[in-house]
């Protein structure tokens, strides 16, 4: 399971130009970022670019990637969502088909880190559908379609300030399910 | 990097309730910078937009998905063509060279308009030491063999540093940080894989490899922290073995710049001690001539790390310096005047 100690033992290596370290991250949250990226764009071509830009990003940033701050994987999760958004709202994708969903067996080289990775989406997947539907249409707005929490207010027909309230309860929601479920190893 | 229109200003409450949507990435782009201000100046705000980043990226690890096997490779033949090769590990100097302007890397792109306005230390505004910083940098790969840039600005620092300024003053920031981190690039190119061993002329005198590192990591993280003071942020500070290599590098320099600084006193010796993180005791001799030292210094400090840090970037006058002397006060008067002799380097 990735520790401090080894998010910052990667982290310098990564300064260092170390590539084992890229390849060591890559196998670790590969399928993370991708498919995160991937149920954003819902563009399998783009989704790869993405990918790679994320990667690269910590490749050639990794001071920007600071352990006391938060998780490797937030980090990258931040980043790969923020660039998803980006590619939305500039290719203006208002309409998305479905994919089909490919396999969700994950090879990576930690398997036990992958194991908890997979326990804890699934808690997160049972708080998502426990939140009340005004929440959870939000978010799915919000996070998987992109759009701001003004766009969020008008296609829901909501004042802006309710908008932001749903937004935020539903997160802490979420948050609150990983610290309840002692998850915060991961934080 | 921030230029865009500023909106109206909100307040730390309004800032507060859009940090859900700023975890979410679905603030609106034009508040993105007040957001992120108000979480730079409030530690409360930073924990909570921490905490529903870690929740936003849970709900993103719900999707997980094997990319297509071949991604792998296409991302790691794309890491190595973007860095060159071939690779060898870096020394201790490069690595401490490489994460000081990564870090003032990071800082800069966090920068707004006003931010790059804001008055510095020593008189230039934020934006004209990040040009300044490139037309050293850009100076040094010049120096390594390794130019990045066809501009005659010589080699006088505030000839030049006035000269980058005249082409870049004007430009979106973007267009310096272009020819810094090329230089950057170049100089570590060069520091990894081909730094010769001999000296290097370098501002009227000949220097080796590891003093030209040294003095940019100083200088890179000297100016960072003259940004973070004049925009209000917090001070940062190396890791610890950082702050102590740096502080090793000046104690074996020190003999040579007593001698540049003509505060040379062979034969005599200082005992040094650094409190601190990073922090250490040398023994160190007062001139570069070969002398042994001797365990019964002949002055001893002790220095706060940070302060004698300072001190070597010439941000502290050796008056201000909080020190504890035993011993001959004219000796340690001369060390703490010769300290900052990297700084003209």
């Amino acid at each position: 399971m990735p520790t401090v100690a080894w998010e910052r033992g990667t982290r310098e290596r990564l300064i260092a130009r170390d590539d084992a370290a890229l390849g060591e991250c890559y196998d670790q949250y590969a399928s993370f970022v991708y498919g995160l990226v991937l149920r954003v764009v819902r563009d399998p071509k783009s989704a790869e670019d993405i990918t790679q830009d994320v990667f690269l990003g910590l490749w050639e940033k990794p001071a920007c990637f600071d352990p006391a701050k938060g998780a490797l994987r937030t980090w990258l999760g931040t980043l790969a969502h923020r660039r998803a958004v980006d590619h939305v709202r500039r290719e203006e994708a208002r309409r998305r088909r479905d994919q089909t969903v490919h396999s969700r067996v994950v090879t990576t080289p930690d398997v036990e880190e992958m194991a908890l990775a997979l326990m804890t989406a699934e808690r997160v997947r049972e708080a998502l559908e426990l939140l009340p539907p005004e929440q959870r249409e939000a978010i799915q707005l919000a996070y998987f379609d992109g759009r701001t929490y003004r766009e969020v207010a008008v296609i829901m027909g909501i004042p802006e300030g309710t908008a932001k309230s749903r937004l935020r309860l539903a997160l802490r929601r979420v948050a609150m399910t990983l610290e309840e479920e002692d998850l915060r190893q991961w934080a | 990097m921030g230029l865009t229109d500023a909106p109206e200003p909100m307040s730390d409450a309004e800032l507060r309730e859009l940090l859900a949507a700023r975890a979410l990435d679905a603030s609106v782009p034009s508040e993105d910078l007040q957001i992120d201000a108000f979480v730079a100046r409030d530690a409360d705000a930073a924990a909570e937009l921490a905490r529903l980043s870690t929740a936003a990226a849970w709900i993103g690890a719900t999707e997980a998905l094997t990319p297509p096997g071949r991604l792998r490779a296409s991302v790691l033949a794309a890491a190595r063509a973007r860095s060159g090769a071939p690779r060898v590990p870096h020394d201790d100097l490069v690595r401490i060279y490489r994460r000081e302007t990564d870090e003032l890397d990071v800082l800069v792109t966090t920068l707004g308009s006003e931010d790059l306005a804001a008055t510095t230390a020593n008189g230039l505004s934020a934006r004209d030491l990040i040009i300044h910083l490139a037309a050293m940098e850009s100076m040094v790969a010049d120096a390594v063999g390794r130019p990045v840039i066809a501009l005659d600005a010589g080699t006088d620092v505030e000839g030049r540093t006035a000269a980058f300024v005249e082409v870049f003053g004007i430009q979106p920031i973007d267009a310096v940080l272009t020819v810094w981190r090329d230089a950057i690039a170049g100089v570590t190119e060069w520091a990894a894989t081909g730094a010769p061993r001999g000296l290097l002329p370098w501002l009227g005198v000949e220097v080796g490899r590891d003093t030209l590192l040294i003095s940019r990591t100083f200088e890179t993280w000297i100016h960072a922290n003259d940004i973070r003071r004049a925009i209000g942020r917090p001070l940062e500070h190396p890791p610890a073995a950082q702050l102590h290599r740096m502080a090793d590098f000046s104690m074996r320099s020190l003999p040579a710049w007593l001698d540049v600084a003509g505060r040379g006193h062979p034969g005599r010796t200082a005992r040094v001690v650094l409190t601190g993180p990073g922090g250490g005791t040398w023994l160190v001799p007062l001139a570069a001539d070969g002398s042994t030292v001797v365990e019964a210094a002949d002055v001893a400090l002790e220095v706060d790390l940070i302060d004698w840090c300072h001190r070597v970037g010439e941000r502290i006058a050796p008056g201000a310096v909080s020190v504890r002397v035993t011993g001959d006060a004219a000796l340690a008067a001369d060390i703490l005047e010769a300290a900052s002799a990297l700084a003209t380097l």
